[in-house]
């Protein structure tokens, strides 16, 4: 039995079946406007993880779309990982809907990694029951030699829910896969995609092919990025064969007192404690892979959690492990009794660390580094959610241009990938208002009046014919405004096949009497103000 | 140059002064000059489009000054005025205008990658603002953030300490913030073209801006601007460009054939 042989379990469209979507609908969960999960219905449309929304929607109109919430997405999975914690302690979350443990303990136990996936197999099953979750829903299991295998091995299970992968066999079978795995079979291991996409075009249809080119080839020409792909194709994997003892006064902890009661509290401790563990990392030249993560209350309550991050855990990444465990604990035990006084973070795998080079254009700044402090300091006062940066939107109402996201690191590092549209350089969306846009966007409009010259109602026939010219504007201010000029109608129908979304309204362009200019609709016979040229 | 470097090197070298005709402390002072970074006290300013520098007597927001944009187009003034300093890659923070409209700084040409947003800070909002600015080099303040009266000297006090700068955004002619102003700019007048009476759209706007302030700002001043024009950019009014404006307003229809045609489109496509 090998001494690395993994098991994972990968829940595909966890997030969406999480937030109570069927699955059998077409439906996408998206992180920065991009799609990170696609249902079976909406990839048989075309759409793929890593595509824009506006790709996604022209290529299956009736898309339904989720923003990914991580921290519910998380808090549902730890149910399932206490559910499996009855067959080994040792579970690494690698991200919601996303686990591996080891199976040479448990599949002695069970006798057989056969016997072993049935029982995974039957307490998920259960599992998803307790959690009212979808039957719809079907988690793949892989069993390999080493994680990067299984998790390809989950991936590829076709219609069956598991696939076994012989010992030894696990080299022969990354290499028969096509390439285009890489995009989305391996989740959370997030290879640069347009270093994917070069493998490809330069006729490099399978990991065989990769993996059977001179390390120092791909070394020179792709980077580290390219090394890692073909490490992990040929079974070296970005971690040593035998996990290197980690001496204990690498671990770090710190207690509390008084003991602290608010999360966000803890959660900048830890980050303070990430801090001091990637310096003491790269003082020594490593990079911690896996953590243990422990939490104590002050009547010996305690939480133990296994964390797997790809690359490196860097401080905040440290933090966002500790927020995601502390609200599972928070929500799964409500008889918790006291305030947190022991937080202690144990580095489980160290690798050497092979480097980060900044870029000399574009990427993280200093100014960047700068910032995020700040940020996150702000968003310790006022919260999580109040600090928000934007990313790439669509559609074609004003407030659909740019969604606002909390700000994280992975925000700020995701938006690099939405270039075009910082730079207004993306392609312009038909049936948007002309330039210049108002500078003024009310997310709710406000009702209004207008009335015509005889002081009747004005209305928008379904042909779009007015009724009377516009002469006064009642709900703006305390007193009525007289309009001096106005243009429209200008009709917008969007989503027509679609019951709940569909809307039909006219915009209008007003100038009032104080010379202020305004963008009013029409819907279902009633004014509102949506937007002012302030 | 060279013979200077040999005298500083033999200086080290011998820790004296040796006799070579031109004495020491002159020839540092000439290598002093020759390294010393040519704008000094540029770098404490930040760069606005050069169109709207005119409203600056230091041709750009200095760092650690508070302005104040007031009147109908303040919201578009101001952002306007963030343009060179978001396209130089410096972070932009917005406090207190969760109605902004993002199409319409994008329009000006500014990447919104590196803008930050806190909507309504409810609790420690001085507080809040302050770590914030530690961040962002420009903070735009709109009318929805209270600056309690008793915080505005601590307040503005951090703020100068930490070099970044904070525009606050009125929409009426009055500013709450009566202390520590630097300059302050009021849209006096603001007139939108383009649109008829059932026909045209609203395509350029007529601002006239009044500068009041301290120190070299103290003379008042009234500058208009096309804010934006029919090509959508940011443009000084001065006396050549009036033409243009009288142009403009002297067409009967103030619609150009392209915008006409426009129009028409949209409704026939529906």
């Amino acid at each position: 039995m090998s001494e690395t042989r993994m098991l994972v379990v990968k829940i595909p469209c966890w997030s969406i079946a999480v937030a109570g979507i069927p699955l059998d609908r077409a439906a996408v969960s998206l992180s920065n406007g991009r799609v990170v999960e696609a249902t079976s219905a909406a990839t048989g449309f075309g759409v793929a993880p890593g595509l824009n929304l506006r790709k996604a929607q022209s290529l299956c109109p009736s898309l339904s779309v989720i923003e990914n919430n991580m921290v519910q997405s998380a808090q549902k999975f730890d149910q399932i990982v206490v559910a499996l914690g009855d067959i080994t302690p040792r579970i690494e979350v690698l991200d919601p809907g996303f686990c591996s443990f080891m199976t040479r303990g448990p599949s002695g136990y069970f006798g057989g990694d056969e016997r072993l996936v049935e029982e995974v197999i039957s307490i998920l099953k259960n599992a998803f029951v307790d959690l009212k979750l979808s039957k719809a829903l079907r988690p793949h299991i892989g069993v390999a030699d080493d994680l990067f295998g299984a998790s390809l091995a989950a991936y590829a299970t076709e219609s069956r829910l598991s696939k076994i992968i012989d010992v030894g066999e696990t080299f022969k079978f990354v290499r028969s896969l096509p390439t285009s795995v890489l995009f989305s079979g391996v989740g959370s291991f997030s290879f640069d995609f347009g270093l994917i996409n070069t493998f490809l075009r330069l006729g490099l249809q399978s990991l065989g092919d990769i993996g059977s080119l001179q390390a120092s080839d791909i070394l020179g020409r792709f980077g580290t990025s390219g090394e890692l792909i073909h490490r992990f194709i040929n079974g070296l994997g970005n971690f040593p064969i035998t996990t290197r003892s980690v001496s204990s006064d690498l671990e770090k902890k710190i207690e509390f007192e008084p003991p602290l009661e608010q999360v966000e509290d803890v959660v900048s401790a830890a980050k303070s404690l990430g801090h001091q563990l990637s310096s003491d990392f790269s003082r020594e030249g490593l990079t911690c892979l896996q953590v243990s993560i422990e939490i104590e209350t002050e009547h010996g309550e305690k939480s133990f959690r296994y964390w797997r991050h790809e690359h490196q855990f860097i401080a905040a990444n440290v933090g966002e492990r500790v927020r995601w465990q502390l609200q599972n604990w928070l929500q799964s035990d409500s008889t918790l009794t006291g305030g947190i006084i022991l937080l202690r973070i144990l580095p489980e795998e160290v690798v050497p660390h092979t480097g980060k080079q900044l870029r000399f254009w574009g990427g993280q700044t200093d100014e960047d580094f700068r910032a995020s402090q700040a940020f996150e300091k702000v968003q310790k006062i006022l919260g999580q959610n109040e600090v928000t940066l934007v990313a790439e939107g669509s559609g074609r109402q004003l407030t659909e241009f740019g969604i606002r996201v909390s700000f994280t690191q992975e925000a700020l590092l995701s938006s690099e990938r939405s270039k075009g549209f910082f730079n207004g350089l993306s392609r312009p969306w038909p049936g948007r208002l002309p330039s210049p846009s108002p500078a003024a966007v009310f997310s709710t409009p406000k009702p209004l009046e207008v009335f015509d010259v005889g002081g009747k109602p004005v209305q928008v026939s379904g042909r779009g014919n007015v009724t009377g010219q516009p002469a006064t504007l009642v709900g703006m201010g305390d007193k009525a405004r007289s309009v001096i000029n106005w243009a429209g109608p200008w009709p917008v129908e969007e989503h027509w096949w679609d019951l709940d979304k569909h809307y039909r309204q006219a915009r209008f362009q007003f100038v009032l009497d104080d010379g202020s200019a305004h963008l009013c609709v029409v819907e279902r016979s009633r004014w509102w103000l949506q937007a002012t040229y302030s | 140059m060279k013979t200077l470097c040999r005298v500083i090197e033999r200086m080290f070298d011998h820790s004296t002064e040796l006799n070579s005709g031109t004495p020491v402390s002159e020839a540092i002072k000439e290598i002093a000059n020759f390294v010393a970074p040519t704008s000094l006290a540029n770098e404490k300013i930040l760069p606005v489009d050069k169109e709207l520098a005119s409203l600056f007597p230091s041709k750009g927001i200095r760092r650690g000054s508070i302005v104040s944009v007031s009147g109908d187009a303040s919201v578009s003034l101001a952002v306007a005025l963030t343009a060179e300093i978001s396209r130089g890659g410096n972070w932009i923070g917005v406090v207190g205008l969760p109605s902004l409209g993002l199409s319409s700084v994008s329009e000006m040409g500014i990447p919104l990658q590196r803008w930050v947003f806190i909507d309504q800070p409810k609790i420690q909002v001085e507080e809040s603002i302050a770590v914030l600015a530690a961040g962002v080099d420009l903070i735009l303040l709109g009318e929805e953030t209270k600056i309690a009266p008793s915080q505005t000297r601590r307040f503005v006090a951090r703020i100068r300490a930490q070099g970044s700068s904070v525009i606050f955004v009125t929409g009426k002619n009055s500013s709450q913030l009566t202390f520590g102003l630097d300059l302050s700019l009021s849209v006096e007048s603001s007139k939108w073209l383009g649109l008829g009476v059932g026909h045209g759209r609203l395509s350029s706007r007529r601002v006239e801006v009044s500068v009041s302030g301290r120190g070299a700002a103290s003379r008042s001043q009234k500058i208009a601007f096309w804010l934006p024009n029919s090509r959508g950019e940011i443009q000084r009014i001065t006396h050549s460009t009036t033409r243009e404006k009288k142009v403009i307003q002297g067409r009967p229809s103030v619609v150009s054939g392209s915008e006409l045609e426009e129009t028409i489109d949209i409704r026939q496509a529906s």
